[in-house]
């Protein structure tokens, strides 16, 4: 009767494969860990975030929260741009900050269903890191100024500032990318030499032949000289 | 028991000395297994590779060297004719090549031994020729081991027209390089057509 080889796929055969192909899994962890570098560092924009609040004495009404949210999303900007202009707060190439950038930066909260808090927390986000903190707390004093004079809030319960724009900090970190695709490529390579290896696999101890029920001898022949005559 | 002149020998000619205790006491292992699988009848002994015919012959010569140490008297013989690696016939103690040739058509010398044999050409009618196999007769009486190199199986069959000569089998295997389908393979050839295997060796 015919010995029938039936692959099996174990942990043995895992570890097999990954001490087998352990350059090719080098070299897919240099190839991806190069990739995620480059995009990482060099592809990709990195944007600096700063966030700060403003803050009543009393507590708000829902309605009080979304009309300042609103003022500072759709009034405040244009304030803050000339407010900049003129303290000559730009970029550190020398250009103006737009109004569009003003936009796209500032970060706004979602409007609660009910309130639990006094302050409202804001936040602005640009590649240009020197002009985050300042953009910010023009944003802050500005949202302030102008919901105070429109009477927004009641006189007697005034928006202040309470925390000030903080030290900006990357909001796309390279390091993770580049340890994402490290991850990948150890996958990726974990992935290619199993499946290579599952459909070729090689005898590595004698116990990969048990079932044929031939005693089966491991020669040391290491460092020896195959080619002796 | 072997004498230490001999040992030094062993080790010589298969490589550095640390290696070589192992490879000793492996070649030990594979002939303890030999006997246990075919305890009557292990005179002539066929060593077949799945398809890495360097390390079958490095075996071949180990355990040539090994009857050799154990001071039996015993011949390798080179009956693959599809490789050039090594002269077809060793015999005694400080390894005398008896009949120098290298496998192929065109060698010479290769003809002038099977010339002795009353042979014209080295080919596969010549191991099915009746002068073979009365030359292995002869080689049988002779000697206290018979060592044939031959060459990988399933790829070729000549395995097939020593059966008659043969004992048993050693199947030589290279650690992470022979596919284990391929050793399945080759047992099953072996085992239908008859040929007791005496052990599967995995080369490290």
């Amino acid at each position: 009767m015919e010995n029938k080889y039936e692959k099996e796929f174990t942990i043995k055969m895992i570890f097999t494969a990954i001490k087998r192909h352990f350059r090719t899994l080098i070299y897919f962890l240099i190839c991806f860990t190069a990739i995620g570098y480059t995009y990482g560092y060099m592809l990709t924009k990195v944007n600096y975030k700063s966030t700060g609040s403003i803050s009543t004495t009393y507590s708000l009404t829902v309605s009080q929260y979304g009309s300042i949210v609103d003022t500072t999303k759709y009034q405040v900007p244009a304030l803050v741009e000339t407010d900049l202009a003129e303290q000559g707060i730009k970029h550190a190439d020398g250009t103006a900050i737009t109004l569009a950038e003003i936009n796209n930066g500032l970060g706004i909260p979602e409007v609660p269903n009910t309130i639990k808090t006094l302050t409202i927390s804001f936040s602005y986000t640009n590649s240009d890191k020197s002009v985050v903190k300042p953009v910010l707390n023009s944003i802050l004093q500005q949202s302030v100024k102008y919901n105070n004079e429109h009477n927004v809030v009641q006189s007697n319960n005034p928006l202040a500032v309470v925390i000030v724009a903080t030290e900006p900090t990357t909001t796309s970190n390279p390091m993770t990318k580049l340890l994402l695709f490290l991850g990948a490529g150890l996958v990726i390579g974990a992935l290619i030499i199993i499946v290579k290896e599952w459909n070729h696999y090689a005898i590595d101890t004698p116990s990969d032949i048990v079932d044929l029920e031939k005693g089966a001898v491991t020669i040391e022949y290491r460092g020896g000289n195959k080619n002796a005559k | 028991m072997p004498s230490n002149l001999y040992c030094r020998h062993f080790l010589k000619q298969l490589g550095s000395p640390n290696s070589n205790t192992k490879l000793y006491n492996s070649i030990l292992a594979l002939q303890n297994e030999i006997v246990i699988n075919c305890p009557s009848n292990n005179k002539v002994l066929g060593i077949v590779s799945v398809e890495d015919e360097l390390y079958s012959a490095a075996i071949a010569k180990a355990l040539v060297e090994f009857y050799e140490i154990h001071e039996e008297k015993t011949l390798l013989l080179n009956v693959n004719m599809h490789n050039d690696i090594m002269p077809i016939v060793f015999e005694g103690k400080d390894y005398q090549v008896l009949e120098k040739m290298t496998l192929g058509k065109t060698s010479k010398e290769g003809f002038a031994t099977y010339k002795t044999l009353g042979l014209e050409e080295f080919s596969s009618e010549v191991l099915h020729s009746e002068e073979f196999k009365a030359y292995m007769q002869k080689v049988r009486e002779h000697y206290d081991h018979v060592v044939l190199m031959l060459p990988p199986i399933p790829e070729y069959r000549d395995v097939l027209l020593l059966k008659d000569v043969m004992d048993c089998a050693v199947l030589i295997t290279k650690r992470d390089r022979t596919e284990v389908s391929k050793i399945y393979e080759c047992v099953n050839f072996l085992k239908k057509n008859e040929i007791p295997l005496a052990t599967i060796s995995v080369v490290k």
